[in-house]
């Protein structure tokens, strides 16, 4: 029976081997042993230990990662090349579309493909395992359909699949490792083999090892002789292994200090007050980072001159090329029968690959911006946008970059166009990265190595490369490939203060480690869950139960914390301001190593155990207004001399005191966007159908019930054809915005229906009137004034939103409060409760004649709210216990105006111009850039 | 950003940094690393090639050209009877092996293409495939310096051309 000799963490992995080996190896003979590691790195640390011990130059053993002997081994006996997972999938897929089997799945590749990347890790696992395909005739029926299709075709697909492989020539890392499971003894020299520090083995990977140990191998694994993990109790069950702890001394636990920081930020800026001036040696500092993402965060919050080596996977995605290429399909793919959203199109322009491409930019491209502004449409041809701008410079991106999209057809073009896209955007910045002398540089470059070498040429020299494929599928492919990619940050491991990600620190060990982001979620890190292959259907299917990814995550987690001598700890705590993401939670691993401390100091901690990193915000201290001085006042007055003081005008102050101020103190109109559609366009068009429908029915009588919709329909569909709108909007957007429209028309008219006759007395009036006492003018805009019963009553359409009113109750409840509102932020909040239909009230205090004013909420949910009257008067209301006449005189004489004589006094003598409490919607405020007292809201 | 990192620099081809000279270079030593022997057969050739192409995973381009180049750049250069020397069977030697120095406490790890074990003495070999120049002298003889430090003796060492065939001996 052989052994395996057990290192523990703290002993330091691969100090400890290169001490042994040093001490039963001479040195001579070092370069026939040969050593295999889980990592290149962390052979290169074994090889910088080695030269420790010794010294001097000398011949180290060689060195493989398994990955690599496999990859060398199987190539002799077998020289076809391995095919990426995408081409896999490719060829999957057309097995697939081989009659009897997956009709729907096989109906494109790009529904297929995230299903073939997903099967094709479930062949290679089993290959790994040494199983035979099976089918699953009758799968769990929770599994998803397309799933459920695939397993019940397994052993068909497994054998076609081996025979495909063979007939192309090509093979998988999977099939190599069970090539060599089967053949490494025959063809393998008898020699000194080293297999060391290994967590969980596939089947192939254990025979290898037992290959390796027939050759007169020994092996090294990495974890305490008394607590050893299941996984490894395996490799000793499989192999016939005696376990057998590797003398050393005892050690003490490491210092761990957790630190509790609210945001990443000061979590990286109390890192770096704990980092040495200088790092003489490549095991003295780590930072292990467990999400990829706050690396830039950390490398801006660093000291300079730090020498830093990262060693993780950062995800292209995230990448300057990668969002620039993504933006570009974007673009091209959310166009509008030729026309680009011009939204997206300036936003692309401005992206730091071109904003500098423009002669005189960036004025240049403010004119650009302009003159698109000014024109409106949220689509245009790209001739349009030439003709509009007169920017030679532009016609040229659009043949550098959008054109030739037009003519796509095949993955190679695709690619090729990326390429010279890429090629073209890069022109000014290439010098910069060839010489790389910018951090940012030298990291893009890694970014453009894994475009150039990992994604493009998927596209250019793969079986798929000529198959005529659809723009959108060509798309759907680079997004898939470019979600699962990630940049290797490959440094110098040797050198300064060492940046990693879990996976990257196998068998390492460092005098202090500093892990940031220990929350759930991050450490471990989610677990991906095949939807082929859920746990369950393991034994099913023939595999063993996996060796999960959370346990290996603990694995390797914990034996890193062992082997340093200080641990500082970062976790987040705070809770998310939305409800829909739950409150971070530090890790599980935390917890464990707080309970371990409490079991050795035999008492519960206390918050003395947890470093709180002081914050010091300074909260934002809300303002309750923009002050109103002098001059302010003194405008104010004048604005109410010059101009009429209208409805909106006084809304936009109950409003919002502020965005009064913004709109007609000083004048600023809000900015004028680009956008599809704005429901103001259509109300007013509305209003103009509305207006030619009834006009000849001005001054007679109009009898709903004789009258035809169509009429109003016919003429809504006419203006609506000669309105900007219908020619700028997309076609489904357009025929929901008729439908809609109509239907509201229609269901108005049937509404008219259960009135009797009435008289159209004004349309689209015009009032004014002068109050004699204040001296002020007021005007407004009537959109119909009607005859019921000798009664008049002011109409007014609504065409959107909600409409706010004062209920009988609460307007009966009017007649006996004081109606005095004080100059401050309390007495505008009262104003505004009281005066939510301000508009009716305005109308019926400047037509006097009227007994009734009512809102047509065209846009009203149900057709029950189609009528809003104010007084709820008949025939719009049918409540039985309204107003007396007295009372609607003592609303209509004394409240009503009361009530807009303490709203204007409050305007002139408010010492502020007040944001209300709550506040409005900041976030959709035209002033919201202007307004230093906007809320996050 | 200011902190000084250390990256590897991988050539791109969008800069003009890969060329298909080099990627041929990187083959055809490859192609040598696994070519154990050579007695003059043209399938222990391509054996070696197609060994070394096997390492190359898909998507690579132009792989059938690749094979046919490699096998005519190789089968060319063993006419030369010095290099087919190189390559008589059993031989013992090592390749593609890294020797390790500490230079100012930092770690260098050098990787001769190969060392073979002669009666008379280690030769270290190596290849280029290109036209040999000055610059490659000067890369052979550290080598020649620093293995003669593990050895205790002076070393011999000569430099393969492929393509022209080529060999020179360099002295340390």
């Amino acid at each position: 029976m052989k052994r395996a000799l057990f290192i523990p963490p703290e002993a330091g992995f691969l100090k400890t081997l290169a001490r042994w080996f040093k001490e039963h190896h001479p040195v001579r003979e070092w370069p026939e042993a040969t050593f295999i590691f889980p990592t290149r790195r962390a052979g290169l640390y074994f090889q910088y230990y080695l030269a420790q011990e010794l010294k001097a130059p000398f011949l180290p053993p060689r060195i493989y990662t398994l990955g690599d002997f496999i990859n060398e081994w199987a190539a002799r006996l077998d020289p076809r090349p391995l095919i990426p997972a995408a081409e896999r999938a490719w060829w999957l897929y057309r097995l697939a579309q081989r009659p009897p089997l997956f009709g729907s799945l096989s109906e494109s590749f790009d529904r297929f493909l995230p299903w073939g990347l997903k099967l094709s890790e479930v062949l290679e696992e089993l290959e790994k395992e040494e199983v035979e395909p099976r089918d699953l005739p009758y799968p769990p029926e929770d599994l998803p359909p397309a799933a459920q299709e695939l397993l019940a075709h397994l052993a068909q697909i497994g054998e076609d699949y081996r025979r495909l492989r063979e007939e192309k020539d090509f093979t998988t890392p999977a099939e190599r490792s069970r090539l060599l499971a089967k053949k490494l003894g025959e063809v393998l020299p008898p020699g000194k083999y080293y297999f060391c520090g290994f967590a969980a083995l596939s089947q192939t990977e254990k025979k290898i090892l037992g290959h390796l140990l027939e050759a007169g191998g020994e092996v090294f694994f990495e974890a305490p002789m008394e607590e050893r993990p299941e996984f490894l109790e395996d490799i000793l069950n499989f192999l016939h292994l005696r376990p057998e702890a590797f003398p050393s001394s005892k050690f003490r636990p490491p210092r761990i200090t957790f630190r509790v920081a609210a945001d990443v930020h000061q979590e990286c800026e109390n890192l770096a007050r704990l980092l040495p001036r200088s790092v003489k040696a490549p095991d003295e500092v780590l930072i292990l980072l467990p999400i990829a993402s706050h690396l830039l965060p950390l490398l801006y919050s660093l000291p300079s001159e730090v020498p830093l080596n990262i060693t993780l996977g950062y995800p292209l995605r995230r990448s300057l090329p990668a969002a620039f290429l993504l933006h570009l399909i974007d673009l091209y793919e959310k166009r509008l029968a030729q026309r680009y959203p011009a939204t997206l199109y300036l936003a692309f322009l401005k992206h730091p690959y071109l904003r500098t491409r423009l002669p005189d930019s960036p004025k240049a491209l403010r004119r650009i911006e302009t003159r698109l502004r000014e024109h409106g449409s949220p689509y245009l041809t790209l001739e349009e946008i030439e003709a509009l701008t007169e920017n030679p410079a532009l016609k040229e991106m659009h043949e550098e970059f959008l054109r030739p999209f037009e003519t796509l057809k095949t993955p190679r073009q695709f690619a090729q166009l990326l390429y010279q896209v890429l090629d073209q955007a890069l022109e000014p910045f290439k010098e910069n990265l060839k010489t790389a002398q910018d951090n940012q540089d030298l990291l893009a470059r890694h970014f453009l190595w894994t475009l150039e070498n990992e994604i493009l040429p998927l596209f250019t020299t793969s079986p798929l490369a000529d198959e005529p494929l659809k723009p959108e599928t060509l798309f759907r492919l680079f997004r898939e490939l470019l979600a699962g990619a990630k940049a290797p940050f490959e440094g110098e491991p040797l050198q300064g203060l060492q940046v990693m990600g879990l996976l990257e620190t196998r068998l390492l060990c460092f005098r202090r480690v500093i892990v940031l982001d220990a929350n759930e979620g991050a450490l471990p890190s989610p677990e991906e869950i095949n939807p082929l292959l859920p746990e369950g259907l393991r034994p099913a299917l023939g595999l063993p139960p996996r060796s999960r990814q959370e346990v290996l995550e603990r694995f390797h987690f914990f034996r890193l914390i062992r082997a340093a001598r200080e641990v500082d700890i970062f976790y987040l705590s705070v809770t998310e301001p939305s409800p829909r993401k739950p409150p971070l939670v530090r890790s599980r691993y935390v917890e464990r190593l707080l309970w371990e401390k409490e079991q050795r100091q035999r008492r519960l901690l206390g918050p003395e155990a947890l470093n709180h990193l002081p914050l010091t915000l300074k909260p934002p201290r809300w303002e309750t207004g923009l002050p109103k001085g002098k001059a302010e006042k003194e405008a104010l007055e004048k604005l109410l001399q010059e101009r009429e003081i209208s409805a909106s005008f006084l809304e936009t102050y109950l409003d919002c005191a502020a965005k009064f101020y913004f709109r007609y103190l000083l004048g600023l109109r809000p900015p004028e966007r680009i956008s599809e559609y704005d429901p103001a366009e259509l109300g007013e068009l509305i209003h103009r159908v509305l207006e030619l429908y009834f006009k000849p029915y001005q001054g007679r009588y109009y009898s709903p019930a004789e009258e035809d919709p169509e009429a109003l329909l016919e003429i809504f569909r006419r203006e609506f054809r000669r309105h900007p709108l219908y020619h700028r909007l997309g076609p489904e957007r357009r025929l929901f915005i008729s439908r809609t429209a109509e239907f509201r028309l229609r269901r108005y008219l049937a509404r008219l229906k259960e009135f009797p006759p009435f008289q159209i007395v004004k349309i689209e009036e015009e009032v004014r009137y002068t109050h004699p006492q204040w001296g002020l003018r007021f005007y407004g805009r009537i959109d119909r004034i009607d005859r019921f019963d000798q009664k008049e009553v002011i109409l007014d359409y609504k065409t959107g939103g909600r409409i706010r009113s004062l209920s009988l109750k609460r307007l009966k409840a009017l007649l006996e409060e004081p109606l005095d509102a004080p100059p401050t932020l309390e007495g505008l909040r009262h104003l505004k409760e009281r005066m939510p239909d301000l508009q009716l009230m305005l109308y019926l205090f400047l037509w006097q004649q009227a007994e009734e004013a009512v809102y047509i909420h065209l846009a009203a949910g149900k057709g029950s709210e189609l009528f809003k009257p104010l007084l709820y008067q008949p025939p719009f209301s049918s409540v039985r216990e309204g107003f007396s006449p007295a009372e609607i005189q003592k609303l209509r004489q004394e409240t009503f105006p009361k009530l807009l004589e303490s709203l204007l006094n409050h305007l002139l003598e408010a010492p502020a111009f007040f944001v209300p409490e709550p506040p409005p919607r900041c976030r959709y405020c035209d002033y919201r850039y202007a307004c230093p007292l906007r809320r996050p809201c | 950003m200011k902190v000084r990192l250390f990256q590897q620099r991988r050539p791109l081809r969008l800069l003009g940094e890969r060329d298909e000279e080099r990627l041929e270079g990187e083959m055809a030593h490859l192609a040598l690393y696994f070519l154990s022997s050579y007695t003059g057969k043209q399938e222990e050739l391509e054996q070696a090639v197609h060994q070394a192409l096997a390492l190359y995973p898909e998507p690579l381009e132009r792989r059938e050209h690749h094979f046919r180049t490699l096998v005519e750049t190789l089968s060319q250069a063993l006419k030369e009877p010095r290099i087919r020397a190189l390559f008589k069977p059993g031989l013992k030697d090592l390749r593609e092996h890294p020797y390790v120095k500490l230079r100012s406490s930092n770690l260098e790890i050098h990787r001769p293409d190969r060392i073979i074990f002669f009666p008379e003495g280690p030769l270290v070999v190596e290849y280029k495939l290109a036209r040999l120049q000055s610059s490659h002298v000067l890369q052979l003889r550290e080598y020649l310096r620093d293995l003669s430090r593990i050895w205790k003796a002076p070393l011999r060492g000569v430099l393969v051309g492929l393509r022209p065939p080529a060999y020179r001996e360099v002295k340390p």
